[in-house]
C-alpha cells in the first residue's frame, strides 16, 4: 500500500508518546514526585521561635487531626497550639490570638475532659481576661489531676493571688518551687515576697529568676523589667535603668522596658525623654498603665491638651472594657479617682472589686475611692485591710498617709508618709510633691525627704 | 482635691456619625479594639496596575486619629474635615505602598478613595479607608513587580496582600490570589490560622489588549497549589475522583481542547494555507490534524517533566519563547522552500504551457517536496541524494511520493502531498504546547493525581485535533470546491504562491515573537 | 441599678459577657502579675549522656554530659552559657548499689570584663585572656567520694578554668579550633576536663513527636531521615578519668569479669530552691540546691516515663528508682509501635526491657548484687574496638550502647529495636530487627583526641547576622 510510509511514521508517532507515557508514569510513582503531602515523616516542628512553633502546628494538625490512629499526637498538639497562641498574644500583644488559644484548648477538652494542660490553658486565659475565679476553678481541676504539673500550680499560685489567698498562694508557690526552680517559680516567689514586704529578698528571687532565663526570651525580658520595678520601687533608679537596659538587650523595643526607662528619666525629672520614651512604649499598644503615665508626665510639663488627649484615651478604653463585661483594671480605676473623673462610680466599681477579689490591691483602690468621696473613717478600715501583709509600698503609704491626716492622726499621717518619700521620692509624678508638702505642713522631718530627686541615686 | 476641667469631649462629636445613639451592641472589632488593619489587592487592568487599598482602624486607633480629622477642634466633624482628612490620609498611605515594576521604583497614584465610620463598640466608631491606585505598567514583555505596604508597620493587625489576575494577565505570583477577609469586612477566626501577616507581593504580569495573543502561563513548583486560572485547569483539581467525575472531566477535557482549537495558534493558519495551496484530501487533513495533536501532547508531557526535573534549571515560560523560535524558524525554512518551488514552477509554467488545469498545475507546482533542510527530516528514505535535490530549470517537476519515485503529475496518483511535509506542518504546529495543558499536566502532579492529569491532557488533545481534522476536512473541500470552477485565470495560479508566501509571512511572524520574548532582540 | 442607662449598661454588658467571652483585655495591660507560666530551662536541661572507654587512651574512661538542647548557632547577641546558678553534676555508682559513690561538681562564674557594656565581644578573640572578650564564664570543679561510713570527701580538684568563647564568626573567633583547645585543662587529680560549647552530637529524625518516635521511611534502616539537631550546639562538660580513680576498690580491674568492672553512671542538674517567705527559716539564706533534671540512658524521659511524672522523674534518684517499674515493663511505645505499623511486639512484662534499663545485661554490664536504678552501665574493661558498629551490641559491638554510650551509637535505633522486642526470643525478626530513623551518623565527625565532640557550628555561617562592634 502506497500509504506504508505514513503508518511508519504514525506509527513512530505513536511509540514514542506511549514511551513518554510509561516513563513519566513510572518517574512519578518511583521518586514519589508530588508526594511530600503524605509523608508520614511530617511533624510539627517545636524548636524555633513562637511563629515557627505556630506554623509547624497548624499544618502538622491540618494533615493530621482526623487521621483515627493519631489522635493522642492531635490533642497534644492542639494544647501546644493554644499554649503557643498564648504565648504569641504576650509576645504580640495581640489579643487577636485569645480566641485561638480558647478554641484549640476548648476542642482538646472535648476531646478529653481530663486533659490536664488544657485545663491550666483556659485557666491562664481567664486569667488574662480577669476572671480570678473561673481562672482558680480551671487550676483546682488540672491540679486534681496532675497535683505535681508546675504549670498548672502557677496558675493556680496567680488566681489565689489575685483573690487575696495569700497562704494558699505561699503554700502553692513553696510547692512550685520545690518540684521545680526556674525563671517562672522563682518570679513567683518573689512577688510573694514583696507582697509580704520582704523586699531585699524579692529583689534576690527577681535576679535569680532573670539569670535562669533563657536569653532573648519574652519571659527573660519581663523578669528583668519586674527586676528593674523593684530597683525602681526602693528608689534605686541606677539598678533600676540597667535592667530595664539589659531587658531591651534580651528583647529590642520590649515595650515594658522603654516604659519602665521613661519612668526613671520622669522621676529624674527628664521630662521630654520620659514622654519620648513613653510615646515609643505606647505606639504599638495602648497599656492604659503606660498611657496614664505620659498623660501624668505631660501634665507635670504644664502640655495640658496633650495630657488630655492620652487621658480621653483611657476614658476610651474603660468605655471599651466596659462594653465588653470586662473587669476593670485597677490602674484605670486609681486613674479615674486620681483625676476626680465619675467619682461615685469608680467607688461602686471599688466595692465590686474588693468584693470580687479582695486582695490588698483592691483595698487599696476602695480605700482611696472612699477617701475621694469623703468617707475617711471606711478608708481607714479598707486601708488597714490593704496593708495586713505587710507590703511596703510608696503609693499604699501615701494613700494611708493621706487616710490618716484627713482623719486628723498627725503622727500616723507623718510616719506614713516619712516612710513614702524613704521608700521611693518618686513614686508617683502626680503626688510626689503633695506627700512633701503635706509632710511639711505636719512638721515631718524634711531630711528624709533630701533623698534623691535631683540627684538620683 | 485637684479640680480639673471637664475634658474635652473628643466623643460628642462622633455622635453624628455613629448609627446607634445606645450603647452599641455590636461586637467588638473583631481583631481587637486597637489593631489597625490592611489590606491591597493588586490587578493588572488593561495596561495598568491596580491596587485596591483598604484601611480599617479599631476604635482605639480611630479614637487617636479624631484630632487629626476635627481640624478646628469645634468637636464636630463637617464634610469638609472629612474630605481633607481622606486626602491626606490616602496620600500618606499612598507614600506608604511601595511599587517596583523590574527593579525601577513606580508611583502609584490616586484614582479614588473612600472614607466612611462604621460603628464599633460602645458607641465609638471604626475608620474605614478605601482608595485605589493605579501604576502604569510598560506593554508587551513579561514585566516583574515587587510590591511592600510599609504603612503603619509597627502595628498590629491583619495585613493582607491579594494579587489577582484580572482583565489584563498575571503570570505568577507569591501572594494568594482569593482575599480572606473580603477587604477587611469579616475576619476568619478559624482554629487553625493564624491573623493574616502579609505585607509584600512578587509577581509577574504581561499586560496586553485584549486581542493579542498573550498566553496564560503558570510556573508552579512541585507540590505547590495550582493556581486556577481557567476552567480546563481547574479540572484536575476536582475534589473527589469518582468515576462519573473522571467521564465528565474527560468530556470537558475534549470540549475546552475543540474551543481551544479554534483560538488563534497551533498553527492553524499555516495548516490552512498548506493545505489550500497543496490541494490534500480528507486523509491528509486528518493526518495533519493527527500529528498536531500528537506533538502537542507530547510536547506536554514533555515540558512537564522537564519543569519537574530541571525546575531549578529551566522555567517553563524561558523555554516557551525558544520552542516558538523553533517552531517558527522551522515554518519560515518550509515557507521558503515552497515559495521557491511554487515560485520556480510557476515561471515554468509559463514557459512549457502545460494543457493541464489551472488547479491541477498548482498541485504539481506545489507537489509539497518538503525537502526542506530543516532538522527534522534526517535522510530521503526514497532514495534522493542532496545533491540531487535542485532539479534543473530542465527537467520537468514531478513528484515524488512516498511510495516511489513516481514521476506522474499530481493528483494522477493521489498523493500530492507528502506525509513528511505533513508531518513537519503537524510537528511545527503542536509544538508550543498549550499552556492549559501544562498546567494541567504539573497541577495533576503536584497533586499526585498524574495519571488523571495526563488522560486529562490526552483528551484535551482529541479535541484539539477533532475541530483540527475537521477544520482541515473543511478547507480540503473548500479547496476542492475550486476544482469544479473551470477557471483559467491566471490569478489562480497564484494561490498556491499564495499560499507559500503566507506560511513563509507566518512563520517570520512567529519567529519574530519568540525572538523578542527570548529577550535576544531588544525590548520594544 | 438606679438608673436606665445603667440598667442598659449593665444588661449590655452581661449580654457581652454571657455570649462571647472572646474579647479580652489588652495583652500585656492587666493590673496583676502575669509571670510565664512556662519556662524553659535550657542551661539546667541535660540533653545526653556518654560514658566509654576512651579509644585513644584504654587505661581512661571519658565521661560527657551535656546540657542546652536546640541551641542554635546563630545566637548573638545574647550567647548561650553555662548557668552560673546551676549545680552541674556527673554521679558514678560503682558498686551497684544505686547510690553515687563519686560526683563530680561543676560551678560557672559569668565575668563581664567591662560593666559598661553588655555585648559578648568588642572585637577579635585571639586568646582566652582576650580584652576583647567580654563576657566569659570559668568554672570550678570539686570531687565527692562517697565514704564508706557515710561521711563525704570533698576535694576541689579545679578551679577559675577557662571555658572557650562560642563559635562566631570568622571576625570574632578566627582560628576557633586553636583556641577551643586551650579549654582542655588537667584537674589536680590527674584528670581532664573540658567544659564549653561544641556541636550536639546527637543525632535523630525528630520526627519523633513526643513519645513516639515515627519512621519515615519504614522499616528504617535504609537511610533517608533527617536529623533534626544538625546544625545545633550544645554545652558539653567532658572529663577524661583514669579507671582507677573510678572503680570502687580503687585499682585497675582485671578484666571484664572482675566485679569492680562495671560503674553506672548518669547526670544531674540543679537549682538553687527557696524558702518563699524568708521568716520561716531564721538563716535566712536560699543555699540548697534541688535537681530540676536527671539523665541516664538516652530516651528513658522519651520512652519510659509518662507525661505527667516527668518533671517527676527529673527530680528523682537512682534509689527510688523502683517506682517507675511500670513504665520499664510495660511501656507505651511498643503498642505504638504496634498500633501504628503492626509490629508484633512481645507482650508485657518486658523483663528483656528491664536488663537493658534497670539492671545491665547479665555477663556484659551487670554489676555484681544490683540493685535495679536507671543509669547508663559501663564495663571499663572491654576495649575500645577498631571497628565500632553504630548499633552497638545489637549489631554484635560488645563495646556499644547498651554497654556505656559511645558518641557514634545510634541509640534511636537500638532503642526503637530494642522496644519492639529485638532482645525476646522470637522477635529478633524483620521488620522488628530493621527499625530505625533513618539518620545513622551525626552531622559532622568526632574527634579523634578529647573531648571527641566536634567543634560547634559556626554562628556566622549559619546565617546569623549579627555581627559585634570591631574596633
Amino acid at each position: 500500500m502506497p500509504l506504508r510510509r505514513h503508518q511508519q511514521v504514525g506509527l513512530c508517532v505513536a511509540a514514542v508518546l506511549l514511551t513518554a507515557f510509561a516513563v513519566l508514569v513510572t518517574q512519578t510513582l518511583v521518586l514519589g514526585v508530588g508526594r511530600g503531602a503524605a509523608d508520614i515523616g511530617q511533624v510539627p516542628d517545636l524548636r524555633g521561635s513562637t511563629d515557627k512553633q505556630i506554623a509547624s502546628l497548624q499544618a502538622w494538625l491540618r494533615q493530621y487531626e482526623h487521621d483515627p490512629s493519631r489522635q493522642r499526637e492531635v490533642a497534644r498538639a492542639t494544647v501546644d497550639l493554644g499554649s503557643a497562641y498564648l504565648q504569641k498574644a504576650r509576645e504580640s500583644g495581640d489579643p487577636a490570638y485569645y480566641p485561638r488559644a480558647e478554641a484549640a484548648f476548648q476542642q482538646a477538652l472535648a476531646a478529653d475532659p481530663n486533659d490536664f494542660r488544657a485545663l491550666a490553658g483556659l485557666g491562664a486565659l481567664a486569667l488574662s481576661r480577669h476572671q480570678f475565679q473561673q481562672a482558680l476553678s480551671f487550676g483546682e481541676q488540672a491540679r486534681a489531676i496532675a497535683p505535681e504539673s508546675v504549670a498548672v500550680l502557677g496558675v493556680v499560685a496567680d488566681a489565689q493571688t489575685e483573690l487575696g489567698q495569700y497562704d494558699a498562694a505561699a503554700a502553692t508557690i513553696q510547692q512550685m518551687v520545690d518540684l521545680r526552680p526556674d525563671l517562672a517559680s522563682y518570679a513567683r516567689v518573689s512577688y510573694a515576697r514583696e507582697l509580704h514586704g520582704y523586699l531585699p529578698e524579692a529583689i534576690e528571687a527577681m535576679r535569680r529568676a532573670a539569670e535562669a532565663g533563657p536569653p532573648g526570651q519574652e519571659g527573660t525580658a519581663w523578669t528583668r523589667v519586674q527586676l528593674g520595678n523593684l530597683y525602681f520601687n526602693t528608689g534605686n533608679l541606677t539598678a533600676a535603668q540597667e535592667a530595664y537596659q539589659q531587658a531591651l538587650h534580651e528583647v529590642p523595643d520590649y515595650l515594658h522596658a522603654l516604659a519602665g526607662l521613661a519612668r526613671v528619666e520622669g522621676a529624674r525629672g527628664h521630662y521630654q525623654a520620659a514622654i519620648e520614651l513613653y510615646r515609643k512604649a505606647t505606639a504599638a499598644i495602648p497599656i492604659p498603665e503606660y498611657i496614664i503615665a505620659l498623660g501624668d508626665v505631660y501634665q507635670a510639663t504644664e502640655a495640658h491638651e496633650q495630657a488630655e488627649q492620652q487621658y480621653a484615651l483611657v476614658d476610651t478604653i474603660e468605655r471599651l472594657y466596659a462594653a465588653n463585661g470586662v473587669d476593670l483594671d485597677l490602674e484605670i480605676a486609681l486613674f479615674d479617682l486620681d483625676h476626680d473623673r465619675r467619682l461615685p462610680q469608680a467607688l461602686e466599681q471599688a466595692r465590686m472589686q474588693a468584693q470580687r477579689r479582695p486582695s490588698i490591691k483592691a483595698q487599696d483602690v476602695l480605700a482611696w475611692a472612699l477617701y475621694k468621696n469623703g468617707d475617711c473613717q471606711a478608708a481607714q478600715q479598707a486601708m488597714s485591710q490593704a496593708l495586713r501583709l505587710g507590703t511596703k509600698d510608696a503609693l499604699l503609704f501615701f494613700h494611708a498617709g493621706l487616710i490618716a491626716d484627713c482623719l486628723g492622726q498627725r503622727d500616723q499621717a507623718r510616719s506614713y508618709l516619712e516612710q513614702t518619700l524613704q521608700l521611693n521620692p518618686a513614686f508617683s509624678p502626680l503626688y510626689a510633691s503633695r506627700a512633701r508638702e503635706t509632710l511639711a505642713r505636719l512638721g515631718g522631718s524634711s531630711a528624709a525627704t533630701n533623698r534623691s530627686l535631683g540627684g538620683a541615686s | 482635691m485637684i479640680v480639673r476641667h471637664a475634658p474635652r469631649r473628643l466623643l460628642a462629636p462622633l455622635a453624628a456619625l455613629v448609627l446607634l445613639a445606645l450603647p452599641s451592641v455590636v461586637a467588638a472589632h473583631p481583631l481587637g479594639n486597637f489593631t489597625i488593619n490592611r489590606y491591597s489587592r493588586l490587578e493588572p487592568v488593561g495596561d495598568a496596575l491596580r491596587v485596591t487599598y483598604v484601611l480599617d482602624m479599631a476604635e482605639i486607633p480611630a479614637f487617636q486619629e479624631q484630632p487629626l480629622i476635627d481640624r478646628d477642634g469645634n468637636g464636630v466633624i463637617d464634610a469638609a474635615e472629612q474630605e481633607q482628612y481622606a486626602a491626606s490620609k490616602a496620600e500618606e498611605l499612598r507614600r506608604g505602598l511601595h511599587l517596583a515594576l523590574n527593579g525601577a521604583p513606580t508611583e502609584l497614584r490616586l484614582v479614588s478613595r473612600e472614607l466612611s465610620f462604621p460603628p464599633g463598640q460602645a458607641g465609638l466608631p471604626l475608620l474605614r479607608l478605601r482608595a485605589i491606585f493605579e501604576a502604569r505598567v510598560p506593554a508587551g514583555a513579561v514585566v516583574s513587580a515587587d510590591y511592600e505596604d510599609r504603612n503603619y508597620a509597627n502595628r498590629i493587625g491583619w495585613k493582607e496582600v491579594v494579587v489577582r489576575a484580572g482583565p489584563g494577565i498575571l503570570l505568577d505570583s507569591d501572594a494568594p490570589a482569593t482575599d480572606q477577609s473580603d477587604e477587611l469586612r469579616s475576619y476568619p477566626a478559624d482554629l487553625l490560622s493564624s491573623p493574616l501577616d502579609r505585607t509584600r507581593a512578587h509577581f509577574r504580569i504581561q499586560a496586553g489588549s485584549p486581542g493579542s495573543a498573550s498566553r496564560l502561563l503558570t510556573s508552579v513548583a512541585p507540590g505547590a497549589i495550582v493556581r486556577q486560572t481557567d476552567a480546563f485547569a481547574s479540572l484536575v483539581s476536582t475534589s473527589s475522583l469518582t468515576l462519573p467525575v473522571i467521564l465528565f472531566s474527560l468530556l470537558a477535557a475534549a470540549f475546552w481542547g475543540a474551543l481551544h482549537a479554534l483560538t488563534p495558534g497551533h498553527g492553524k493558519t499555516i495548516v490552512a494555507a498548506y493545505l489550500v495551496g497543496s490541494r490534500g484530501t480528507a486523509r491528509h487533513a486528518a493526518f495533519l490534524g493527527l500529528a498536531v495533536t500528537a506533538t502537542h501532547t507530547l510536547g506536554v508531557y514533555l515540558l512537564g517533566l522537564l519543569t519537574l526535573y530541571a525546575s531549578q534549571y529551566v522555567l517553563p515560560e524561558q523555554l516557551y519563547p525558544w520552542l516558538g523560535l523553533l517552531s517558527g524558524l522551522v515554518v519560515v525554512a518550509m515557507g521558503a522552500i515552497l515559495l521557491q518551488r511554487r515560485a520556480r514552477g510557476l515561471l515554468r509554467r509559463r514557459a512549457v504551457r502545460s494543457s493541464l488545469p489551472a488547479l491541477a498545475l498548482a498541485g504539481m507546482v506545489g507537489h509539497g517536496h518538503a525537502h526542506a533542510h530543516e532538522p527534522h527530516h534526517h535522510g530521503h528514505t526514497h532514495g534522493h541524494t542532496r545533491g540531487e535535490h535542485d532539479h534543473d530549470p530542465g527537467e520537468h517537476e514531478h513528484d515524488h511520493g512516498p511510495g516511489g519515485h513516481s514521476h506522474l503529475p499530481p493528483g494522477a496518483d493521489g498523493a500530492p502531498v507528502t506525509w513528511r511535509s505533513l508531518l513537519a506542518l503537524g510537528i511545527s504546529g503542536g509544538l508550543l504546547p498549550c499552556p492549559s495543558a501544562l498546567v494541567v499536566m504539573l497541577g495533576a502532579i503536584a497533586l499526585g493525581r498524574v495519571a488523571f492529569g495526563l488522560l486529562l491532557v490526552l483528551a484535551f488533545s482529541v479535541g484539539l485535533a477533532g475541530v483540527l481534522i475537521a477544520l482541515g476536512v473543511l478547507l480540503v473541500y473548500a479547496g476542492s470546491l475550486f476544482k469544479r470552477v473551470p477557471v483559467e485565470r491566471p490569478i489562480f495560479r497564484l494561490v498556491p504562491l499564495g499560499s507559500a508566501a503566507v506560511i513563509l509571512v507566518a512563520g517570520l511572524v512567529v519567529t519574530a515573537q519568540s525572538l523578542a520574548q527570548t529577550g535576544l532582540l531588544p525590548p520594544t | 441599678m438606679r438608673t436606665f442607662p445603667a440598667l442598659l449598661t449593665t444588661l449590655v454588658a452581661a449580654t457581652a459577657v454571657a455570649t462571647s467571652m472572646l474579647v479580652p483585655v489588652i495583652a500585656g495591660a492587666s493590673s496583676h502579675r502575669e509571670a510565664p507560666l512556662i519556662s524553659q530551662d535550657p542551661a539546667a536541661d541535660n540533653t545526653d549522656v556518654y560514658a566509654f572507654v576512651s579509644p585513644d587512651r584504654p587505661d581512661t574512661v571519658t565521661l560527657i554530659t551535656n546540657v542546652y538542647p536546640f541551641e542554635a548557632a546563630y545566637g548573638g547577641p545574647n550567647y548561650f552559657r553555662f548557668g552560673d546558678d546551676v549545680l552541674y553534676e556527673i554521679h558514678v555508682d560503682n558498686n551497684g548499689d544505686a547510690r553515687p559513690d563519686i560526683t563530680w561538681q561543676f560551678r560557672f562564674h559569668t565575668q563581664v570584663q567591662n560593666g559598661n557594656t553588655f555585648l559578648y565581644n568588642t572585637g577579635p578573640i585571639s586568646s582566652l585572656t582576650d580584652p576583647n572578650w567580654n563576657v566569659r564564664q570559668v568554672y570550678d570543679v570539686a570531687r565527692i567520694d562517697y565514704l564508706s561510713d557515710g561521711k563525704t570527701k570533698t576535694t576541689v580538684i579545679g578551679g577559675a578554668l577557662p571555658t572557650p568563647p562560642v563559635n562566631i564568626g570568622p571576625k570574632s573567633t578566627p582560628n576557633y579550633d586553636y583556641l577551643a583547645g586551650f579549654a582542655v585543662q588537667t584537674l589536680t587529680d590527674g584528670s581532664k576536663v573540658f567544659a564549653g560549647q561544641r556541636d550536639d552530637p546527637f543525632f535523630v529524625d525528630l520526627s519523633s513527636l513526643f513519645d513516639l518516635l515515627t519512621i519515615r521511611k519504614l522499616p528504617g534502616n535504609m537511610g533517608g531521615g533527617v536529623d533534626g539537631l544538625a546544625g545545633y550546639n550544645v554545652q558539653t562538660i567532658a572529663l577524661q578519668v583514669p579507671i582507677p580513680l573510678l572503680t570502687h576498690n580503687g585499682a585497675m580491674p582485671s578484666g571484664p569479669s572482675d566485679p569492680n568492672a562495671v560503674i553506672g553512671v548518669w547526670a544531674t542538674t540543679s537549682r538553687l530552691a527557696m524558702r518563699v517567705l524568708p521568716d520561716e527559716n531564721p538563716a535566712g539564706q536560699d543555699s540548697a540546691f534541688r535537681q530540676v533534671s536527671r539523665l541516664g540512658q538516652p530516651l528513658v524521659n522519651e520512652a519510659v516515663v509518662p507525661l505527667a511524672f516527668k518533671d517527676h522523674f527529673n527530680a528523682s534518684q537512682p534509689k527510688d528508682d523502683a517506682q517507675f517499674l511500670g513504665g520499664v515493663t510495660d511501656p507505651e511505645l511498643p503498642k505504638l509501635l504496634h498500633a501504628l505499623y503492626g509490629l508484633n511486639v512481645p507482650p508485657a512484662p518486658r523483663q528483656d526491657l528491664v536488663t537493658v534499663f534497670l539492671t545491665g545485661v547479665p555477663g556484659l554490664n551487670q554489676p555484681a548484687n544490683v540493685v535495679p536504678s536507671e543509669m547508663l552501665r559501663l564495663n571499663v574493661m572491654i576495649p575500645p574496638t577498631a571497628k565500632p558498629n553504630r548499633l552497638g551490641v545489637l549489631g554484635g559491638d560488645t563495646q556499644g550502647f547498651p554497654n556505656g554510650r559511645r558518641l557514634a551509637d545510634d541509640v534511636t535505633d537500638i532503642a526503637l529495636q530494642a522496644m519492639a522486642g529485638v532482645l525476646v526470643e522470637g522477635y529478633n525478626v524483620a521488620p522488628n530487627n530493621q527499625l530505625g530513623d533513618g539518620v545513622d551518623a551525626n552531622d559532622q565527625p568526632f574527634m579523634p583526641v578529647f573531648p571527641y565532640v566536634s567543634t560547634p557550628h559556626q554562628g556566622f555561617a549559619v546565617g546569623g547576622t549579627y555581627q559585634p562592634p570591631q574596633p
